[in-house]
């Protein structure tokens, strides 16, 4: 016996209000919880729903969905991370070396045309904070939004806002550093390459949370993300 | 019932096991197959299946498939290249294991 709309949604409800907010979590569960409901029905016709969907959520696990929650948290968290650290990695190979090494000879040319170096960091500066802004702006409208939520999403959120994060730091960096230092071309060179290096892991991390978003609408086509 | 304890290790192994003979199959059903399979010997519980069933997708051996099913969303899994390989691995795996547990609990006879 097919559940109908509202029952479904009872069911929905009842996921939601235990605290699982995610689509892409909530979705298995409703399915899996309507598919024992359905059996029990061509059982049991007149079977509560709502006592049966609270029965089966005892038998679930000893701490209901929390565990589920925790380890689908993890393993999506784990696989981002090893995901994009690969990307990263790509960029010290061949073919993609030659970008690497493109952006950074670019940016030392760059570099090498301001009588200031000073001011060349505080441009490189620029740029982070324009890329923070993006950052902040992609949060904020996602906080209000409508639209439904994805663990895998939410998770690269978080990572968009370690390397936020970084920038910040790297901003920083560049207020700490002596006048003097900036005039050591050494010193500018270990800058520049750890602002390269942060590009890189910015590019990578931006890669991966669009290639998971396009997964998500491939896997989800009438789900708004 | 048998002790599940004993079961515990081998889930991923029968999922994927299940998964290379069904070629694809959502929660619920790998639940419902394994009672049928083991006749009501083994009972997979939602709250081991689920977490490993993410744990081998975010290894990358099994795909996912999402598709519309009456009023819902239904997500199937199924192998991919690398699982169906990490599945004979397993398999291999567990049949030592198997042979090993034999030759503990059953020593043939022997003179030396």
């Amino acid at each position: 016996m097919e559940l109908t709309k509202e029952q479904i949604q009872e069911i929905d409800n009842y996921i939601n209000a235990c605290g699982i907010k995610f689509y892409d979590v909530k979705a298995e569960l409703v399915d899996h919880f309507a598919s024992i409901l359905e059996e029990r029905l061509e059982i049991e016709p007149k079977l509560d729903i709502h006592k049966t969907i609270i029965e089966e959520h005892k038998k679930f696990s000893d701490q209901g969905f929390k565990k589920l929650l925790k380890t689908k948290t993890d393993t999506v968290h784990k696989r981002f991370y090893k995901l994009t650290f690969l990307h990263l990695k790509s960029f010290f190979k061949l073919p993609k070396l030659i970008i690497t090494i493109a952006i950074f000879y670019l940016l030392k040319e760059l570099m090498n045309l301001f009588e200031n170096k000073e001011h060349f960091f505080n441009l490189l500066s620029g740029i982070g904070l324009l890329i923070i802004a993006q950052l902040f702006i992609r949060v904020t409208t996602n906080i209000g939004s409508k639209k439904d939520k994805f663990l895998v999403l939410n998770k690269s959120d978080m990572f968009l806002n370690l390397i936020n994060s970084l920038f910040i730091i790297f901003n920083s960096s560049v207020t700490f550093r002596s006048d003097q230092s900036f005039t050591e071309n050494n010193y500018n060179l270990i800058h520049l390459g750890i602002f390269v290096l942060l590009l890189l892991f910015y590019w990578s991390g931006e890669y991966i949370f669009y290639q998971n978003k396009q997964t998500i609408k491939k896997q989800y086509p009438n789900v708004l993300v | 019932m048998g002790n599940q304890k004993l079961y515990k290790g081998s889930l991923q192994t029968i999922i994927l096991k299940l998964l290379a003979q069904n070629d694809k199959m959502y929660g619920y059903e790998i639940t419902q197959k394994v009672k049928e399979l083991t006749k009501g010997e083994l009972k997979i519980t939602e709250g081991a299946l689920y977490p490993a069933l993410h744990k081998l997708e975010a290894e990358g051996l099994l795909d996912v498939e999402v598709a519309k099913v009456g009023n819902r969303l239904r997500k199937y899994y199924k192998l991919t290249e690398n699982g169906t390989k990490e599945t004979a691995n397993r398999l291999s795996e567990m049949q030592e294991f198997l042979n090993t547990m034999q030759q503990l609990v059953n020593p043939k006879f022997s003179l030396e």
